[in-house]
Order: structure tokens, then sequence, then C-alpha cells
């Protein structure tokens, strides 16, 4: 049975925001929660808030100081080692509506692992940190001089690269999106539906 | 229009296959028909004259996506009908998930007869 989803109202628009979520990477654009503008999180952030334990990393619950440090970190108005300004910005975030601050800090943290590596289930003691990893898998020939390139690259794109050069190499290899959920669901329903139909069709064939 | 046309019949997009009573959603199929055997017929001055093609065994790939992550993935050897014929997996890649998706690449070859038994 051959499905095209092609004219899935549901799909199209999953299909559109992943696209527009990757395009947008590329053109460097702010997410705005609230007043607050946000820059595309890079590896370097990454390391930073993991290393720090903050929970919106993790899609923990925060309290409102590891809120107002996530969002205080990657901020357009971050500055290091500006205590006064840092302190005026969490005033800000303690303003905001909490609970819809933290939900719009996990759709940014979900938009920003939307291409991420998928996971295959499989454990083994790490040899290498993550950023190890990203740096040989896209600049093989020399990730050490790539290094600080790749730290500051904004990890939409570096998942991007990543899922090209890897079905460049292989091109079984599988690609997971969110949309998959809505093709996935949307293509046994519409099989269930036929099955029952040709169950019905026999039947009165039948009598 | 139609968004989409397809002359001949072209095989692609979405389908969803029952392997071993299980339902999968499968995507990027891919098939190759290629020729298994060739000659060349030629004059005595080497130039040809005729040839002949001998059509070889079609294989192909795709990645089917379960509908859980505790569906059981297809095993090895595994066998499906689809439109094209009955395919027998040769391959069964390593299980991906991401965000409640789990996907499985396979690779198959279209049965030439019938009688496929396990031994």
């Amino acid at each position: 049975m051959e499905i095209s989803f092609q004219d899935l109202p549901e799909f199209q628009v999953a299909v559109k925001r992943e696209n527009e979520i990757r395009d947008a990477a590329f053109l460097r654009l702010t997410t705005r929660i609230g007043p607050i503008e946000l820059k595309p999180m890079t590896p370097r952030d990454l390391l930073i808030l993991d290393g720090l334990d903050n929970p919106v990393v993790s899609g923990g619950i925060p309290t409102s100081a590891q809120l107002a440090d996530f969002m205080w970190k990657l901020s357009t108005e971050y500055k290091d080692g500006a205590r006064w300004r840092r302190w005026r910005f969490a005033k800000r975030v303690a303003k905001l509506d909490f609970i819809s601050t933290i939900q719009a800090c996990f759709n940014y943290i979900r938009d920003t692992f939307q291409d991420a590596p998928a996971g295959s289930g499989e454990h083994s003691l790490p040899y290498a940190g993550w950023c190890a990893h990203l740096a040989v898998s896209l600049a093989p020939q020399n990730p050490a001089a790539n290094l600080d390139l790749i730290l500051n690259t904004p990890l939409k794109i570096l998942f991007q690269l990543r899922r090209v050069m890897r079905r460049v190499d292989n091109p079984n290899a599988p690609m997971i999106n969110f949309s998959d959920r809505i093709k996935r669901e949307e293509a046994l329903k519409l099989y269930n539906h036929r099955r029952k139909l040709i169950q019905v069709l026999k039947k009165r064939s039948e009598n | 229009m139609a968004n989409i046309i397809n002359d001949g019949g072209v095989v692609g997009f979405t389908r969803v296959l029952t392997i071993n009573a299980v339902t999968y959603t499968a995507d990027d199929f891919k098939w190759d028909a290629p020729t298994g055997v060739e000659f060349t017929r030629t004059s005595n001055q080497s130039v040809p004259t005729g040839q002949v093609f001998v059509q070889g065994v079609t294989t192909g790939s795709c990645t089917l996506q379960l509908a859980t992550s505790g569906t059981a993935v297809p095993a090895w050897g595994s066998t499906c009908v689809v439109t094209e014929g009955t395919i027998i997996l040769t391959h069964v890649g390593r299980t991906e998930n991401k965000t409640g998706e789990t996907k499985v690449p396979v690779s198959f070859k279209l049965a030439i007869t019938n009688s496929i038994v396990a031994s």
C-alpha cells in the first residue's frame, strides 16, 4: 500500500516548520521569549550550561535563578563578567510568567536539537567528549584546527551539516524528523481503514 | 491539478508493510534491477553484431519506522509481499531512536520463486 503525504495539512505544516527552523539557523536568527532575545545555542553554550547542571538543558524544572541563568547565557545581552547587567536581567526574567517561559525554553531546546543524531540504544563507556566526536565527524582532516569554529557555530547548523555528511557516506542512513510521527500515525490509520474496508467488501461479496 | 503525477507507476512514497504480522511504515524505497550477465556477439573484425542481457536479481532498500519503541524489529530473512512481488530481508541495520520515533534501515532482494524455505 503506497501513501503520499504531500496533501496532508498537518504533515505540510510540520515539514514547513522543520525547514523554517533549518533555514533560520543559517541566518543566525534569534528566538524571542517575552521581551528577551536568545541567540542560537552553540556547543560552547551547551558545554557551559551542562557543566553548570542547568536543568533546562535536560528537560528538568529549573528554579527561577536557574531559568534566569539559562536565559542570560543565551541572551543577546550576555556579557562575560557583567554582574550588574546580569542582576538586572534576572529581575526582568522574574517578571515573566514562570510556566510559559519554561515551556518556551523547552521549545527552544527542542528546536535546537531537531536535527541532532538519533540514539542507538547501545551504551558504551565514553572515551572522548561529545565535542571531540562532533569535531572529528565535521572536520575529519583537521579537527583541532577547526575546533574554535565548531564550538562557536550554532548547533542547529552543525547538526544539519552532520546529517548531510552522514547521508553522503551512507545513502541508506535513516533520518528521524519530528514530522515522522504524523506520517507514521496517518499511515497506520489509513492502512487500518483500508483493511476494514476490504473486510467489509469481502463480506458483502460472500453474501 | 494534482501535486503528484506518477508516470509509469514509479515506486516511491511511503508504504505500509506487514512483516510477520507486524505493520511498519516504510520510507525511502530504492530499487535496483541490474543486468546479471551480458555478452556481445562480434564479427571476425570485432564489430558488435548483437548482444544479450540477462536480468539480475532485483535488490532494494528502505527505512522501516516502528509503530512504537517496543515493536519487534523484523528478523533477517523475513519475507513480505509488496506490489512488485515478495521481498526477502537480506540486511537489517542498526535501530535508531529519537523523539519517540524508532527507525531501522533494511535491504532486501526480490524473491525469484514462490518457494522460500527457512532451514
